[in-house]
């Protein structure tokens, strides 16, 4: 636990040093001591100075000093931060201090997109998250780290299931796309899959930038918000090898009661009469998919050293899990090298960035469906007489036996690289030009194979898929900085030329006939066809051109002006709409600096803010889709030669344009009582214009059903609070606490619009996700988007009890809303809006207690006001495909033989879940021997769901308002236990 | 402070020329796709670009039965011969096709919106090819005239899927342009749809090239030929009297063979149509087209089933095809997996998967003359239950006078594959000895017609599951191992043949009053297959005629409408005397489900979609 956090700001204290350890000389009395923080901590790099002089010392890693002055001295302890202590010698020879952490730590340095500034001087939304603040317990990647860290941030994971989450800033604010938070790593432009990769030991903070005041530094692809992260340096005057480790094991704690054989046999032979087909086994395919425990374990080892021109840090990291599905594992390796050196009598700063992470994965297709439904009956190991697994035919056209699916294999192979290199010129005090270049490499490779002897692919006789992508990005920009403070004015401005280039290559290849599964991908050639269009590939290059200024301007620390322009240019626009414009302005005014609030001692700092801009978002357009060019469109035949048409294969709109997000917010940023209380609200509107939208369009005249068009708007609005205390802050013990909430309100105000002279409309009620089971292909919408209503409603036929007939078997029976007389299931029929997919509120509360060397952190997190369409139940009570289909427990005694979408199904989706409890033990801490710290914890993540939902879990992955369904795919969430120790030498 | 401005100056200067400098940094680059330029620089590029392109968008609609909802479902599954029957909870699917067989349809259907969107897009190409086309002539000329033969054979696979539309929609939008606006986009009266295909069909069957479509040689396989621009004309004309008449929905085109023959037979003779300077009655045009077709070396195959082997490339018989291959087109034929049970199906090498789906119907099993004792074939509420029901049912059943077809059409009762025939799993019961039989009785709706059929889990599986008789017409494709259900083939789907023109012409002649003509054309049919000649001839002969030698292709619902039998109830349908009757079932305006006295149904709603995204389009009459 190191107390520098930012390597500027011990820049700055160990220059100051520097200065002054010059100018000191003997004397004849020495005093040795340690500086700790209020937290029991050493602080590094602390200066004492002898107070009225110059001259001073710095502590050393372990907060130890010795100073040499006159017994009758007063020595002055400094640290940024902290508030400055005066302690009289008195003849002491040991004299130990403990700082106190300022109240507001308002100068400490704050990424802020491109910018570098601090606390004092933001205007817009910002939130910053440090290493020490993120979350304990388990994690997976970064991401794990900040979950319920910042309101407004919604992170969220089909129950237990491997693979990124996903992340939502203030809603969603796109519907084709472009969603998801940027990511910029260390400036680089990356992806949610980037972050998810990255070794959460690396992190050194992480800055989410929320509304448009400050994302619009990054313009066209600001409008999803940014998450900035800064990975650890080298640091001066510090030498260390760090280990963290951690070892986790997982067990589900929660299944779906499916009737097991003898019941099945019972209820077939009974209510069924025999009809159907019993095997005879015992097989629960749920369990037989599932490993019984899982593993997981997470290692990183970094070296950190600096000198006064140089300082590096390097580290690799393993990660290893093993998924719940048995022969399924994620496994990332990676390695992270920075170096700066300053030359020119330190005028010049370069600084040399390379990552690289290689990530193997195996997966299987999803078989919980089918594990769940599959005759119980059947034998969980293949037929000794055909070599096949025995499959029930009639079942086959629905569900896929679970143990042909666990023969097909997947792996996936992803190598990112990335080197970075930047060169800061300091040409006078405050004014500096760096030029940045970044080289991204990301290549990935999917294999597949289905073997010859699964029932789908015996016809075929096995087929491989080996599908290669390999995308190349470049980044160069130059930016010119200006900092200064004079006098009462201070100025932190910035411009950016930056350009960028993407070139996407991918080809895939299919290949059947494979006569032995021995080979899989390994050899294509052992399969004997590949059929025209079993072989593809596809290349794409795309630009885009940006400049950008940006001012802060701040005036004696009570008026915040911040500026930001940038425009953007992009190749994969047409002629007319290349450029777009993205403005933001914001404004901060710091009461508490004001005279009038002097004599009060409640506030620390009372900061209001308000901020309005304009961001963009591009990515649901695809390259050239401005422009009507032909591909490959089919086989034909000419002169008895196999010849290929082209055609132009899609309608093409040369119109489009960005979509544009205007953004505004007003907060207020309180800290009370010295510090111990912090308190921050914000209440937020955005409206995107120009949505792009795929729409379907009127054939004739247009040749295909669907255009990309900007013609829609949408609105989010909400509110965040935060607020953290500590409750208890003592040398030896401590408690803080935090929480946080935030809701969103999401509004489809429209989809209509003129396009080329032509009104378009869409259908009143737009179905979003749909699902079928066995027994059921019409009538399959459940969620729908509407002008006027939030994106993913529930839109059911309601539920009015049953119908018996003379058997006791019950069907659903529907309200006739039209009072038409007749149930009409379709999209636009007798259907109610009964309840939205995304969470109206995500809260979330931490707690960390610390007595002397052991620490417990927990965190609940938690979402309301949404539901959850619960098909699993449904389609696992329907009676009517019984035997073929197995049935849920309580099926027979619920009796229904049907299966209709209906309000009977959807149930409150809130939840409360405890993340996590981790309890820590300092064993050994700033110690003088060979090893200076060893810490060990253990921790349990996914301690409970507290919840109404009845089905598996209620974390389905509702932040995305595509989901809202609970369609016997959701992997179950496992309880995780795990051993972490870190080590620092 | 000035250092500073000239600094800042610099880098502004020099950022410009870094990166504005080079202009065309924003320009796309395309790499998997091309302009236009590129796709039209050479002559073979200019037909594959435009007429190839448009050919090899020909997909299964109209032509297969396939997962796409299409041309072939809607004309087949809605006459009297064929079904998707509803077993148990299978094929129900909301009830789709149930209401397609009974005339109850909704205007939602999915199968409306996806032909309609697919043959409006064919013609949207069409359009587009032909404007290309017309811009190189403008720009390089046309000396050799190949261009502009190029667009009257575009024209003429355009004027197919005008046909396909008009007789699916009746009232339609006409787009004969590629830069029309959604605004210009309306519909015309059947009647000038009709005029329109005639004209079109006129102007560019001189044009068309006299080559044979069947020959995968040739340039012209799979092409629109000539001889498939008359077949088109003669379809056009025979059904002239019904597309020419703009208010279908006044009675006078329902009742039965009587009712509709004098008027349609009448209305024949006034229409004229021109076609190679001559002018002809509708009925004359018809034989025209079949003499023209016959005159360029067409005839009946001495074998029924050659025109749909695999390696039925260069057939005599066939006169439009679509090319079609395991390895390369990949067209999906689901018509006969999707009608075999899975025990059937397994018997192919390799085994494969069945749909258990589509059957013929006791209607049809009357017109290839099976004999069927409906009162022994009955048991409680009109259907078999048990074993006593179920060899009741077959016992009712005698082939002995069936057309030799019913056999080239049909897997019915005790078949083999392979040499195998379909093991029973319950020993002896059920079944004729230990093997499975399908019985050809048949119900749409097997789900609700009796309730108490788990006190008799056997009737399940051995009457619903096995009933119907099962099409048997495209040879199986034994080396096509494609998916689960295997469903690509090497035999080219055939479009048009030369046996449908010939019926046609007979049709025709019997309309003129030249019944000797009539029967010797329909004897010409029947002698191919060995069935007994016919000595004499009315409308239901022929129609019978037609069911016979074109079952399980798309021609039964035109040929109904034409012969006024569409509507009528049949065994299978629409009759008050089955006890899962949905007393009368086709749509009348605003009364709920009734007869359709007036020939409402008689074409097919407009999509709800395609209404939603053009409000200048108005539902054809009748709907709501």
């Amino acid at each position: 636990m190191k107390r520098c956090t930012v390597y500027s700001k011990y820049i700055i204290v160990t220059a100051l040093a520097l200065l002054l350890s010059v100018g000191s000389y003997a004397q004849s009395f020495k005093i040795t001591g340690t500086v700790t923080g209020n937290d029991g901590l050493p602080v590094i790099g602390a200066t004492i100075f002898i107070d009225g002089t110059t001259q001073g010392v710095t502590t050393d890693l372990n907060g130890k000093y010795s100073i040499s002055t006159s017994p009758d001295a007063v020595l002055r302890f400094e640290y940024i931060g902290f508030e400055t202590i005066k302690e009289a010698v008195q003849n002491r020879n040991i004299i130990d201090v403990i700082m106190q952490e300022k109240a507001t730590g308002l100068d400490e340095v704050l990424v802020i997109g491109y910018a570098i500034g601090n606390k004092r001087s933001v205007s817009g939304s910002v939130e910053r998250v440090t290493a020490e603040q993120l979350n304990t317990g388990y994690l997976a990647s970064p991401i794990d780290a900040i979950r319920g860290k910042v309101p407004g941030l919604v992170i969220s994971q089909s129950g237990g299931a491997l693979g990124t989450p996903t992340m939502r800033i203030r809603g969603t604010s796109s519907l084709s796309g472009g969603s998801d938070p940027l990511v910029i790593i260390d400036g680089v432009f990356s992806n949610l899959t980037m972050l998810y990769e990255l070794s959460s030991q690396d992190i050194e903070e992480i800055t989410v930038l929320k509304d448009a005041s400050e994302t619009a530094q990054y313009g066209s692809r600001g409008a999803a918000g940014v998450i900035v992260i800064t990975t650890k340096k080298g640091k001066e005057g510090v030498a260390t090898v760090n280990y963290y480790g951690q070892f986790g094991v997982s067990q589900t704690f929660k299944s779906i009661d499916m009737l097991d054989a003898n019941e099945f046999r019972t209820l077939m032979n009974t209510e069924f009469s025999g009809a159907g087909i019993d095997l005879g086994e015992n097989t629960n395919w749920f369990d037989w998919v599932q490993n019984d425990f899982v593993f997981q374990n997470n290692h990183n080892l970094s070296l950190t050293q600096g000198s006064k021109n140089a300082s590096m840090r390097a580290s690799v990291g393993i990660n290893q899990r093993n998924g719940l599905i048995r022969g399924t594992d994620y496994n990332t390796y990676n390695f992270r090298f920075n170096a700066t050196q300053w030359a020119m009598k330190r005028k010049l700063k370069l600084e040399l960035n390379a990552e690289g992470t290689y990530r193997e994965s195996d997966s299987k297709p999803n078989v919980w469906s089918s594990a769940l439904v599959y005759n119980p009956t059947f034998p969980s190991w293949r037929n000794t007489t055909t070599g096949m697994w025995d499959v029930d035919p009639a079942a086959q056209s629905m569900t896929t036996h679970p143990g042909e699916l666990m023969d097909t294999e997947m792996k996936t192979n992803h190598l990112r690289i990335t080197a970075t290199g930047r060169a800061t010129y300091t040409i006078v005090d405050g004014l500096s030009v760096s030029a940045f270049g970044s080289f991204k490499l990301n290549n990935s490779l999917m294999k597949t194979y289905y073997p010859n002897n699964v029932t789908n692919y015996a016809g075929v006789r096995g087929q491989a898929t080996v599908n290669n992508g390999d995308d190349k990005e470049w980044l160069g920009s130059v930016q010119m900085n200006y900092v200064k403070e004079i006098g009462k004015h201070s100025i932190n401005a910035l411009a950016l030329v930056e350009a960028q280039s993407f070139y996407t290559f991918d080809n895939a290849i299919v290949v059947q006939g494979f006569d032995t599964n021995y080979f899989k991908w390994n050899n294509l050639e052992a399969g004997a066809t590949i059929d025209w269009g079993n072989a593809t590939s596809n290349a794409d290059k795309n630009t885009i051109l940006s400049y950008m200024l940006r001012l802060n301007y701040m005036y004696d620390n009570k008026y915040v002006f911040t500026l930001n322009a940038r425009t953007d240019g992009s190749s994969k626009l047409g002629a007319n709409h290349k450029w777009g414009f993205f403005p933001s302005a914001s404004a901060a005014w710091v009461v508490s600096n004001e005279s009038f609030m002097k004599d009060q001692t409640l506030f620390s700092t009372l900061k209001l803010r308000a901020g309005y801009g304009v961001t963009g978002n591009q990515s649901a357009i695809s390259p050239l889709n401005s422009l009507n060019l032909m591909a490959p469109s089919g086989l034909s035949e000419y002169n008895s030669q196999p010849v290929v048409t082209y055609a132009i294969i899609s309608n093409s709109n040369p119109d489009l344009q960005w979509e544009t997000k205007y953004t505004f917010d007003i907060g207020v940023d309180v800290t009370m009582l010295k510090g111990r209380l912090r308190f921050t609200a914000d209440y937020y509107r955005s409206h995107t214009k120009d949505m792009l939208y795929t729409y379907s369009v009127s054939v004739p005249p247009f040749t295909y059903s669907t255009l990309l068009a900007n013609l829609g708007e949408m609105t989010n609005n909400g509110f965040e609070l935060s607020i953290s205390g500590d409750v208890i802050k003592k040398h030896d013990w401590g408690l803080t606490i935090q929480g946080n909430v935030a809701h969103n309100k999401n509004k489809l105000i429209s989809l209509e619009g003129t396009y080329d002279g032509e009104a378009f409309t869409t259908a009143k009620w737009i179905n979003v996700t749909s699902q079928g089971g066995a027994g059921m292909v019409g009538n399959t919408g459940v969620t729908y988007m509407a002008e006027g209503y939030p994106v993913g409603i529930f839109r059911l036929p309601v539920h009015d009890g049953f119908e018996v007939d003379d058997q006791g078997h019950l069907t659903y029976k529907f309200k006739d809303l039209d009072d038409s007389g007749s149930i009409d299931l379709g999209d636009d029929g007798d259907r109610a809006i009964v309840g939205q997919v995304v969470p109206k509120f995500n809260a979330s509360l931490g707690f960390r207690l610390f007595y002397k060397k052991f620490d417990l952190s927990a965190q609940l997190n938690g979402a309301f006001g949404h539901y959850i369409y619960n098909f699993s139940s449904m389609a696992l009570s329907n009676l009517n495909n019984f035997p073929l289909y197995n049935v849920i427990s309580s099926a027979p005694e619920s009796n229904i033989y049907d299966i209709k979408h209906t309000t009977y199904w959807l149930e409150r989706g809130d939840y409360v879940h405890i993340e996590y409890i981790t309890l820590g033990y300092n064993i050994l801490s700033k110690g003088k021997g060979l090893v200076s710290d060893i810490r060990l914890a253990l921790s349990c993540n996914n301690v409970a769901t507290i919840t109404g939902y009845s089905g598996l879990t209620p974390l389905i992955n509702s932040a995305d308002f595509t989901n809202g369904i609970d369609a016997r795919n959701v992997t179950p969430l496992q309880r995780t236990f795990t051993l972490m120790l870190q080590v620092n030498f | 402070m000035s250092i500073m401005k000239k600094r800042i100056i610099l880098f502004t200067l020099t950022a410009s020329l870094l990166f504005s400098g080079c202009s065309g940094f924003l320009d796309e680059t395309a790499y998997s796709k091309f302009d236009k330029s590129e796709a039209f620089k050479n002559p073979v590029l200019v037909y594959l670009n435009t007429v190839a392109a448009v050919y090899t968008n020909i997909k299964e609609q109209g032509l297969a039965l396939s997962n796409t909802n299409n041309y072939y479902l809607l004309s087949e599954f809605s006459s009297d011969l064929a079904m998707m029957p509803t077993r148990l909870s299978d094929w129900l699917d909301g009830g789709a096709r149930q209401a397609l067989f009974l005339h109850t349809w909704s205007t939602s259907y999915n199968a409306f919106n996806s032909l309609w969107t697919y043959n409006y897009g064919q013609i949207a190409r069409c359009n587009t090819a032909i404007d290309e086309i017309q811009k190189l002539i403008d720009e390089i000329g046309d000396p050799e005239g190949a261009f502009a033969a190029y667009q009257y054979e575009l024209r003429g696979v355009r004027a197919y899927y005008y046909y396909v539309t008009c007789n699916i929609w009746g009232d339609v939008p006409i787009v004969t342009s590629s830069s029309q606006s959604v605004s210009s986009v309306s519909q015309k009266g059947r009647d000038k749809v009709y005029e329109f295909l005639r004209d079109e069909l006129t102007e560019c069957i001189p044009y068309l090239p006299e080559a044979k479509s069947a020959n995968s040689g040739s340039e012209y396989y799979g092409r629109f030929t000539k001889a498939a621009g008359y077949f088109l004309m003669a379809k056009l004309a025979i059904n002239a009297p019904v597309f020419s008449h703009k208010t279908w929905w006044d009675g006078s085109m329902v009742g039965g063979f009587e009712a509709v023959e004098p008027t349609i037979t009448s209305r024949g003779k006034e229409l004229s149509i021109t076609l190679d300077g001559t002018t002809r009655n509708a009925w004359e045009t018809v034989v025209y087209c079949y003499e023209q077709i016959a005159a360029e070396g067409y005839a009946l195959e001495a074998n029924f089933k050659t025109p749909f082997l695999v390696g039925n490339e260069g057939s005599i018989e066939n006169i439009w095809v679509r090319p079609n291959s395991v390895t390369s087109y990949k067209l999906n034929q689901h018509s006969h997996w999707w009608g075999y049970h899975s025990k059937h199906s397994a018997l192919y090498t390799p085994a494969r998967l069945g749909g258990n789906g589509n059957s013929g119907t006791i209607h049809a099993a009357k017109i290839f003359g099976v004999k069927y004792d409906p009162v022994k074939g009955a048991s409680s509420a009109g259907y078999n239950v048990g074993q006593a029901g179920y060899n009741a049912a077959m016992a009712a059943e005698d082939y002995s006078e069936t057309d030799p077809r019913w056999d080239l059409s049909f897997f019915y009762g005790d078949f083999e594959i392979n040499g195998q025939r379909p093991a029973s799993n319950l020993a002896g019961s059920y079944s004729k000895g230990n093997y499975m039989a399908y019985q050809i009785s048949i119900h749409m709706q097997y789900p609700n017609l009796l309730p108490a059929y788990s006190s008799d889990p056997e009737w399940a599986n051995y009457i619903v599951y096995w009933s119907g008789a099962r099409p048997k017409k495209v040879e199986i494709d034994k080396t096509d191992v494609h998916t689960q259900f295997a469903y690509y083939s090497n035999a080219d789907i055939v479009v048009y043949r030369f046996a449908d023109v010939m019926l046609l012409a007979a049709e025709a002649k019997y309309r003129m009053g030249d019944q000797a003509g009539a029967m010797t054309l329909i004897n010409t049919v029947r002698n191919r297959v060995g069935a007994k000649p016919i000595t004499s001839v009315n409308i239901e002969t022929i129609s019978n005629e037609r069911a016979l030698e074109l079952m399980w292709e798309p021609t039964r619902r035109e040929d109904q409408i034409r012969y006024g039998t569409y509507t009528e109830p049949t065994e299978d349908k629409n009759t008050a005397t089955l006890a899962s009757s949905i007393s009368g079932a086709d749509w009348k305006a605003g009364t709920g489900w009734t007869p359709d006295n007036d020939g409402i149904t008689l074409v097919f709603p407009l999509p709800t979609k395609v209404l939603d995204l053009n409000t200048n389009l108005v539902q054809n009459f009748g709907y709501k």
